[in-house]
């Protein structure tokens, strides 16, 4: 594998999530708009326990076995991560029809969608659990696209490690959309040619932290290089090691971390509080990012009841996040401020 | 395997593939085999194809002609369905899919698509840009550059089990050594290869005709008379 | 790891399929074209231009600083920089120009939403209405035709002015939604009915969202601060409230305060997105709130943790009721010549009656709520007694006495039977509340709508009130509060606000009894909740007994009559009312805030003979509407957000871009319509006209009125904005130019003083320190705007005499709708602020595209429902169809239907508004009671729905 001089990288709080995809919004009006992109979320935001986006994505394979060797793995469609739906409006508004329409989905009933089970959740009456769980590519230090791809269609870029599609080399083999083991690469149907979350690099390249990141109201997103000790990504991942990646098992080192989700206490059979285990499984969370979690769901409890006490806790301030600029690892610049004109286009030949 | 000079036949006519001037050229089968797993770039592409699953078109009936200044090549094979693109098989079908494989000079190697210096040339059709071909060179695996969409000119029928597909070009272009550069008279080494969609072949996984020079097949064509 | 290859002939002999392969390869030494080495092989050409592609996505023309303004949305304003191309709106994002208050608080950044971020899209959506357009066909087909403004503002001026002069302002009146902004829009609108004397329905009360309770304890129906003092609560309780979905840009401070090391709790009777992020959930059975907040109290005053000397000094529970009556003590019953709204405590040392300074009839100059040093109120007198003017001897009991009396009710077995809690997690909240150092009950507003939310306010206030948290640091009962513009008060209701400046304080105060002597005679503003009740075709269903509080020892609609009859209504749009020739519809959809608003098609709108809609989009209330007139949208126009103080800033909406198509801002619309009024009156001779109270007025010269002696004219509404700055004690310092500068984003600066109603309770701002409701009361001990002075639970109108409801108590729900097993709740959605954003395409696409209604497995499996069935919801008021979801989050006998779908979007065309019989709240007709005074926006009949009973069955669509 190649390592990149540097990496930037993201930690999601799952605490502070919201499922208001505002993140999903904010990288839809700015990449995804174009012909062929309209079902493509490079950002997704899941209710689970649920079936995730492509639907039962975890089934599909991809990645690598623990002898390193490419697992085998399937091609999601698109119905199962959903199609982008087209409404009636023009016929229901203008119509002359009155009440004898509604808003229709044209063409086939959907059976799937990108939030289709959206606050559904597991469990039993009263000690049902959910939380939402956002996603966009990894930028895997191990990246198993980039290694899938045949005609090294795939890059990752030296200074940061963000991984791209180089669509002009791509002939969509779809190679890297199969290997991908979290599914987050999606084929364009009209340009036919892979495409994905890009860590904003034209956002990064100016300092601008990427579109999903800043403009998430709940505050739950971090970005930085993982070696900088100075700012909150290495202190979350590295030093606190409160931060996890998905499915570690799949062998491609994401870079994409997660702060694990607390929910409240659970009923017993009397109603009475049950505290003795969690409400969200440690098993299912174990099942998510491997055994370290439990480590990181104590050093949290403990840092929070630490805040509570004393007032003073390393840990808990950085996910306070107090100044909201710093969340960023010094990709605080303000967009607007970007002189468009000082972007550079170049063609390397 | 001959390419017969058809004085004054147009281009418009031998790329029908139901044209009576084919009627008159002599076809020849090729017996087409599997592109070894194992040559597969990468580990992926290899666990998602292992050994003995590359290759499920295994014959091919060819025909060549030329008038001149055109050169066309009319295949014949049997497919069970016509696989016209990525909508199909839910979303997650490729096209089927030929090409004619040439080496641009002598030394340029078949089972690599070329080495570096050494560029081969496929003019490539597929079910899902019927009507356009692709003018492709290549310098090794993974290293094709798709050199022009106008070169290349392909049309295929498909009927009752059958595809039949004519691909053409002029024998001579301006890409200079990018290019396979063709004369009346001349001759060259040749393959083709085809890509059986139902079975999502596509990239390297695909049947190719392996022949006696080096892999290739020899291509003679006609004097113009 | 090695990507080695095997490249020996013998090899591919084997592996050739048909073996006829000879090969001579020298292979070994094969590159491959990524994997192992990561680089491209050197023949492969390199290509950027992808990245020249993805760059070029994100440019843009111009970005407009700090516009932007969500109508409607009661989390307050967020500041977004708007991305320009081409003369077009690209697309928006958050430009966080929020500072932190002090270093103890996170800051407000970066606000926002998905609905924010899709603003630019919604207006673009094939719903909006671009040009002027007429109905052809019959009403509610949605057939229209094109027509010029000149077209269409003739005809609407032509009908005004018939109806005018031939039936006065009774003969017309304005559907108003609320979704308009604090700035130009509203203010059309007020001042071109207002100079009309056509009156126009104020649905605070309508949707359900205006808490009685917090009117009736509080005297301020929207109590709360900014939500960075969230942050510095210890417990966090969000009930009936869902903060997660709704108040998106602030929930923040919640899931920080629990870091903070603040206990989070949740109570709401289904798992709910707000749940999920707390420490403890409490799921009492729906409409079973007050049972839980009195049971609570109980634990805690049995339990000794109340805070005496704060209930003593702060609360009406010290002071005296009489045992005969039921009525408060006052000084009328005992001196001749007395005070009405003057009542008393007992004082355990003096053994005596004293009244206390906190009355509202008290001499101003010494009214406080500070106690003397001789003063001691006893909480629970023994023997008080006093003599009456009439000579008999009265036996006394003070409020906190009758209190314990009542909580009887509600011992732990009790309660816990009553709510389905178990005992000791009522037992345990309690504690945990009492000894909190600060503890918050942030009351969603879905407290206002189930039939006792009023009960259940009260009862919860009264939870904060007796530890002692109104007015503390993160502490208290809470929901949305507003900063006051008096700028933009006057602005509306007075017909020359360009003459008046603060530093005429003569003036500007002169101003404002001229608006209340003119608002007295013609009050702007009707119910619009009584409206729908009276003359909207609803009055059956909301006034049969059978949906209703069955303990009523009368029938509901007895109550409404006999507060007729006394005069107690104010606001009330009679039957006279009900037979418009005229409707406008504006910032709104009465079809949908409506219960039953799909009746309206069959009773006003059928009634009148031209419906005007000024609106933004197609929706429910424009198809039933003959012509519709298209007004700019927030970018478009100027406009300032509604001053929300969870963010105490105000919010610039600047206009970013031209408005599509032919679109107006609202102020130009009726400028315009207005001009033509005055002219068309001329034109006709016609001169005096009434208004809808008969108060006669000069329709030619409506228009110079409307525009401020002709100083205002069409285009003109940035005048309104700096005005609006100018006369505001919170925006002092402020210009549109500092906005500008400052991304449209600037902390208040003042507080409004108002008419003595301070939504916040706060006089003293302080610009580094979060805002704290209540100061005024707790530590300047100012009285509460209430008749007694204090935090006033007990209540002695005949009405709450009556019904039982003197003090805080549960009542069961009602079985509105009929006798079916299951309940619908309902609540605020994530996904739009009501209908606004409901429909668009890229919001639809992360939902199912359609209404769904969520219900647990083992009730749908019983009706042979299975995920994504169409159910048929239905009772005995309505029936209509939705998409269902299975979730163990939804309670056993509890379906759940989140709010604002549009009626089109429904397979039948029905909303799950049709089915709620909204009954009527016999205690909101109450008036005339010292601050208990009906007014719409204060204390007047609220809409609600989630009583409803129903039953699903499999809909075969």
């Amino acid at each position: 594998m190649t390592a990149s001089k540097r990496q930037l990288a993201m930690v999601m709080d799952l605490n502070k999530c919201l499922g208001c995809h505002t993140c999903s919004i904010a990288c839809k009006t700015l990449w995804s708009k174009d012909d062929g992109m309209e079902y493509m979320q490079f950002n997704t935001v899941n209710t689970i326990p649920g079936q995730g986006t492509p639907k039962d994505w975890e089934t599909m394979g991809g990645g690598f076995d623990a002898q390193g060797n490419a697992r085998p793995a399937r091609l999601p469609s698109r119905k199962e991560y959903g199609d982008a739906w087209q409404f009636s409006h023009d016929e229901l508004y203008y119509g002359g029809r009155g009440n004898s329409r509604h808003l229709e989905i044209k063409g086939d009933t959907p059976e799937w969608g990108p939030n289709w089970d959206e606050d559904q959740g597991g469990g039993v009456f009263p000690n049902a659990y959910y939380f939402y769980l956002p996603r966009i590519c990894n930028h895997c230090t191990h990246a198993a696209c980039k290694e899938a791809c045949p005609r090294g269609a795939i890059e990752k870029r030296e200074e940061d490690g963000i991984v791209t599609v180089n669509e002009d080399r791509c002939r969509g083999y779809r190679f890297c959309q199969a290997a991908c083991p979290y599914k987050k690469i999606y084929f364009n149907h009209q340009k036919h040619v892979a495409q994905k979350c890009i860590f904003c690099f034209p956002r990064i390249d100016e300092g601008v932290a990427p579109a999903c990141a800043r403009q998430c109201p709940g505050r739950i997103r971090f970005v930085g290089y993982r070696d900088d000790q100075e700012a909150p990504i290495w202190k979350l991942v590295d030093k606190w090691k409160v931060a996890l990646p998905l499915h570690p098992e799949y062998g491609t080192d994401p870079n994409v971390f997660y702060v694990p989700p607390i929910g409240p206490a659970m009923f017993d059979g009397s109603g009475d509080i049950d505290e003795s285990r969690p409400r969200i499984p440690d098993e299912y969370l174990v099942g998510l990012f491997g055994p370290k979690v439990l480590d990181a769901l104590a050093t949290i409890k403990a840092e929070r009841e630490k805040k509570r006490i004393t007032g003073k806790s390393e840990l808990m301030d950085l996910l306070i996040a107090y100044e909201w600029k710093n969340m960023f690892g010094g990709f605080d610049k303000d967009p607007s401020k970007v002189q468009v004109a000082t972007i550079q286009w170049t063609r390397k030949r | 395997m001959k390419a017969q000079f058809i004085r004054g036949v147009s281009l418009k006519e031998l790329l029908d593939p139901e044209a009576m001037v084919w009627r008159g050229v002599k076809p020849e089968p090729l017996l087409l085999s599997g592109t070894p797993s194992a040559l597969q770039p990468t580990l992926a592409v290899r666990a998602a194809f292992p050994e003995g699953t590359i290759g499920a078109v295994k014959n091919v009936v060819v025909a060549a002609a030329h008038n001149g200044s055109e050169i066309a090549f009319r295949l014949e094979w049997q497919d069970h369905s016509a696989d016209t693109g990525a909508d199909g098989q839910d979303d997650v079908g490729f096209p089927d899919g030929a090409a004619i494989l040439f080496p641009t000079r002598k030394g340029a190697p078949l089972m690599t698509m070329g080495a570096p210096g050494l560029p081969v040339n496929a003019w490539y059709w597929r079910a899902d840009e019927n009507g356009r071909g692709r003018h492709v060179t290549a310098q090794g695996l993974g290293t094709s550059d798709t050199l022009d969409r106008e070169l290349v000119k392909a049309n295929g029928i498909y009927q009752s089990g059958v595809w039949r597909v004519v691909i053409a070009r002029s024998l001579q272009t301006r890409n200079g050594g990018s290019a396979a550069q063709l004369s009346a008279g001349g001759k060259t080494g040749i393959s083709v290869a085809i890509w059986e969609g139902s079975h999502k072949e596509r990239a390297g996984i695909k049947s190719f005709a392996l022949g006696q020079q080096e892999g290739w097949h020899e291509l003679i064509l006609d004097r113009q008379a | 790891m090695s990507h080695s290859i095997n490249t020996t002939r013998r090899h591919f002999l084997k592996a050739g399929a048909a073996g006829t392969l000879t090969l001579g390869l020298g292979l070994s030494n094969l590159q491959l074209a990524n994997g192992a080495t990561g680089k491209l092989p050197a023949a492969a050409k390199q290509y950027k231009h992808y990245q020249d592609v993805y760059r070029k996505k994100w440019t843009w023309d111009r970005v407009e600083v700090g516009t932007h303004t969500c109508l409607n949305c009661a989390s307050g304003g967020c500041s977004w920089d708007l991305y320009v191309r081409e003369g077009i709106v690209w697309r928006e994002e958050q430009n966080a120009p929020y500072t932190q208050t002090n270093p103890t608080v996170p800051d407000y950044n970066p606000r926002g939403c998905q609905k924010g971020a899709s603003a630019s899209a919604l207006y673009r959506s094939p719903a909006r209405v671009r040009y002027p357009l007429k109905r052809v066909g019959a009403r509610g087909e949605n057939r229209w035709k094109r027509i010029s403004w000149d077209e269409a503002l003739n005809e609407v001026a032509k009908a005004l002015v018939d109806t005018l002069s031939t039936r006065g302002g009774a003969g017309a009146y304005c559907e108003n939604g609320n979704n308009s902004d604090f700035g130009p829009s509203w203010i059309a609108m007020i001042r071109f009915f207002r100079t009309l004397g056509i009156p126009v329905t104020e649905n605070f009360g309508g949707v359900g969202d205006l808490m009685t309770g917090a009117t009736l304890v509080l005297g301020n129906p929207v109590p709360g601060a900014s939500s960075d003092d969230w942050f510095r609560t210890d417990y966090f309780v969000n009930w009936f409230g869902n903060p997660v979905s709704t108040r998106i840009p602030d929930a923040h401070f919640m899931t920080e305060a629990r870091y903070r090391g603040a206990k989070i709790v949740s109570v709401t009777p289904d798992f709910s997105p707000s749940a999920i992020h707390a420490d403890l959930w409490i799921n009492p059975r729906p409409g079973t709130d007050a049972a839980l907040a009195l049971g609570a109290c109980k634990v805690i005053i049995d339990d000794n943790l109340h805070d005496v000397p704060y209930i003593i000094e702060q609360t009406d529970l010290p002071l005296l009721v009489r045992t005969d009556t039921h009525q408060f003590l006052r000084e009328i019953d005992v001196v001749a010549g007395g005070r009405k709204e003057c009542f008393a405590w007992w004082d355990e040392k003096k053994r005596q009656v004293v009244w206390s300074t906190s009355s509202a009839e008290f001499e101003p100059a010494k009214r406080t709520l500070k106690l003397g040093a001789d003063d001691h109120p006893a909480l629970e007198p023994k023997e008080a007694s006093i003599k009456l003017l009439s000579g008999k001897t009265v036996a006394l009991r003070s409020g906190f006495s009758l209190l314990r009396d009542k909580l009887a009710a509600y011992d732990l077995a009790s309660a816990s039977k009553i709510t389905g809690v178990n005992p000791k997690v009522i037992q345990r909240f309690a504690r945990e509340f009492a000894q909190a150092k600060s503890a918050m009950i942030y009351a969603g507003a879905g407290m206002g709508k189930i039939l006792h939310g009023e009960l259940v306010q009260r009862a919860t206030i009264l939870l904060a009130a007796i530890t002692g948290n109104n007015g503390r640091a993160g502490g208290g009962w809470q929901e949305m509060t507003f900063w006051e513009l008096e700028g933009m008060m006057v602005s509306a209701l007075y017909d020359h606000p360009s003459d008046l400046s603060l530093q005429d304080q003569a003036g500007f105060w002169g101003a404002f009894a001229a608006v209340g002597a003119e608002q007295a005679a013609t009050p702007t503003y009707i119910s619009g909740s009584l409206m729908m009740l009276t003359n909207g075709g609803s009055y059956d269903h909301q006034m049969n007994p059978k949906y209703n509080d069955p303990g009523l020892s009368r029938k509901p609609e007895e109550y409404l009559k006999e507060a007729l009859a006394k005069g107690e209504i104010h606001n009330y749009p009679g039957p006279e009312l009900g037979s418009p020739d005229l409707i406008f519809n504006m910032f709104g959809n009465p079809f949908r805030h409506n219960r039953m608003g799909d009746r309206l098609a069959d009773t006003l709108f059928k009634k009148a003979k031209l419906v005007v809609d000024i609106t933004l989009r197609m929706d429910d209330a424009a198809r039933h509407s003959d012509i519709l007139l298209p007004t700019a949208a927030p970018y478009e126009k100027l406009g300032f957000k509604y001053s929300i103080a969870y963010p105490p800033y105000l919010h610039l909406g600047d206009k970013a871009v031209a408005p599509l198509g032919e679109a107006k801002s609202d102020w130009e619309i009726l400028s315009l319509l207005m001009e033509r009024v005055s002219a068309e009156a001329k034109r006709r001779n016609i001169t005096t006209v009434k208004t809808y109270r008969g108060v006669p007025h000069d329709l030619g010269q409506a228009y110079w009125r409307f525009s401020d002696k002709g100083r205002v004219g069409h285009t003109d509404d940035e005048k309104w904005m700096r005005l609006i700055l100018k006369l505001s004690m919170a925006t002092q310092g402020m210009t549109l130019e500092k906005l500008r500068a400052n991304k449209g984003v600037m902390r208040y600066t003042g507080v409004s003083l108002l008419g003595g109603r301070m939504w916040c309770g706060t006089s003293d701002y302080k610009i580094d320190e979060p805002l704290i409701p209540y100061q005024d009361m707790v530590v300047k001990k100012k009285p509460w705007p209430t008749s007694t002075g204090r935090q006033q639970f007990y209540v002695d109108h005949p009405i709450y005499i009556e019904v039982g409801e003197t003090l805080p108590m549960h009542k069961e729900p009602p079985m509105a709708g009929g006798s079916y097993p299951l309940q619908l709740t309902c609540g605020h959605t994530r996904w739009s602020i009501h209908t606004i954003w409901r429909d668009l395409d890229i919001l639809l696409r992360l939902q199912r595209g359609e209404p769904v209604i969520f219900v647990n497995p083992g009730d749908a499996k019983s009706r042979g429902l299975g995920d994504n069935d169409y159910a048929a919801v239905h009772n005995d008021v309505g029936e209509f169809v939705a998409r269902v979801k299975l979730t163990p989050t939804m309670r056993p006998g509890q379906v759940h239907i989140y709010h604002a779908w549009l009626a089109n979007q429904f397979l039948t065309g029905k909303s799950n508004d049709a089915v709620c019989p909204s009954p009527v709240r016999v205690t909101n007709f109450a008036g005339k009671h010292g601050h208990l005074k009906s007014e719409v926006g204060w204390f007047d009949l609220t809409q609600n729905d989630r009583d409803t009973r129903v039953d699903l069955r499999k809909y075969a669509a």
